[in-house]
């Protein structure tokens, strides 16, 4: 489902054409950000950003915030609409998400980096009542499709590392952050969806602990290029912790060899584990052949079909070393 | 056992056939480059970018199977 539905700025911003050159547009988009964007991208996938929609408490409480009011019509199903979606997804035989919304990610997106971080100190007031505005948006947006609808699974993004580690101190996750997460998650438990999933790109170990306190269950996608090690995480946390990706996009673009041995060396020991849901830890780039995706999807295929042997295989040729 | 069935095993930490194959996750490029290699019946390249897969444009993820490449693809 798209449109209107779910966990975002509603209404939209109009998006408007400030500027354009040779090489780009300047772009006001729907989320209010001003971004620049280059005509040799087609795809447009990653604009430069000139400007985010919040610098302060005035832009909160006009722009941002107006915006996120679970009683904006069409802002999630109602009547004959959540009647049909309901009888819908009782049929299905494959599972169902939810996104959840986000409480780090949202603040960052609305105003940078830079801006949420000097905020933390500059006014924490606003962004204390901003986590708690966006848990209380979750909530009630959520829980009328909770009632109806048997959700599988649930994701809660946050987007908030590097590969140096994450974008704010645990300590500081702690303070603004977890109370309102954890009244997220209590309500999902509550409704029976027990595998939520934190998606946050980069090295994010630090946060694991505070995610478990606070009843996420999961965290994707364990990205190999900031140094995140699947085995390890599932060593140190056992079932605690579902875990999504962690399969280095890079080795993609290397060729078989690299491939069958960023596989070999921890998709079959975890699958075996279990709680593993092997993925490319982020999206496939362009760099990766079609030949060399197709390859891996065959070998990630009958690795997952026959661990034990995958994993014998690992050791043999030195990929895996014994636990 | 079917996709649903598969799904709650593995992230459970049950007995199951197999693990889970989350879909493919793909840049708008990668997918175009992959239609120039030979890839056919592969929908908008929007459909499964970066764009409509990020919470702040939808709201529901459905995962469906990932048996194999190009078997059925999630739109997420």
């Amino acid at each position: 489902m798209q449109g209107p539905y779910g966990p975002h700025l509603w209404p939209a911003l109009e998006r408007q054409v400030i500027s354009e050159s040779d090489q780009s547009w300047v772009v006001r988009d729907e989320e209010g950000n001003t971004v620049r964007l280059f005509k040799n991208d087609p795809g447009q996938c990653m604009p430069h950003w000139v400007e985010y929609p919040m610098k302060d408490r005035t832009d909160w409480e006009t722009i941002i915030k107006p915006r996120l009011d679970a009683k904006i019509p069409g802002r999630h199903p109602v009547g004959a609409d959540l009647d049909r979606l309901v009888a819908d997804y009782a049929k299905r035989d494959d599972p169902l998400g939810l996104w959840c919304g986000s409480l780090y990610g949202w603040p960052r997106s609305f105003m940078g980096v830079e801006g949420i971080s000097v905020m933390f100190y500059d006014d924490p007031d606003l962004v204390h009542e901003m986590c708690e505005h966006m848990a209380d948006f979750a909530v009630e947006i959520l829980t009328p499709l909770l009632s109806r609808i048997e959700f599988d699974f649930a994701y809660i993004w946050e987007d908030m590392a590097g590969k140096a580690g994450p974008l704010c101190s645990p300590a500081t996750y702690r303070e603004f952050c977890l109370g309102p997460l954890s009244r997220i998650t209590a309500l999902l438990h509550k409704h029976g969806v027990h595998h939520i999933i934190i998606d946050s790109d980069g090295n994010n170990d630090v946060l694991i602990p505070l995610w478990l306190e606070a009843g996420v269950t999961g965290l994707r996608p364990f990205e190999v290029a900031a140094g995140c090690d699947a085995v390890a995480i599932r060593k140190q946390y056992g079932k605690n912790l579902i875990i999504q990706g962690a399969i280095d996009k890079r080795a993609l673009a290397q060729g078989k060899e690299a491939i069958e041995r960023e596989v070999l060396s921890k998709v079959p020991w975890l699958c075996l584990q279990g709680g593993y849901f092997p993925q490319v830890d982020h999206l496939v780039p362009p760099d990766v052949s079609l030949a060399n995706y197709t390859h891996y999807s065959q070998l990630l295929r009958a690795v997952v079909e026959n661990p034990e042997r995958y994993l014998h295989e690992a050791k043999r040729k030195g990929y895996f070393h014994a636990v | 056992m079917n996709e649903l069935q598969r799904y709650h095993a593995t992230a459970g930490f049950e007995l199951t056939d197999r693990a889970f194959l989350l879909p493919p996750w793909l840049w708008g490029e990668t997918v175009q480059r992959w239609q120039r290699e030979g890839l056919p019946g592969i929908p908008t390249w929007r459909a499964i970018s970066r764009r409509t897969a990020k919470p702040n444009s939808r709201w529901r993820c459905k995962a469906p199977m990932a048996r194999t490449f190009g078997r059925r693809w999630s739109g997420r």
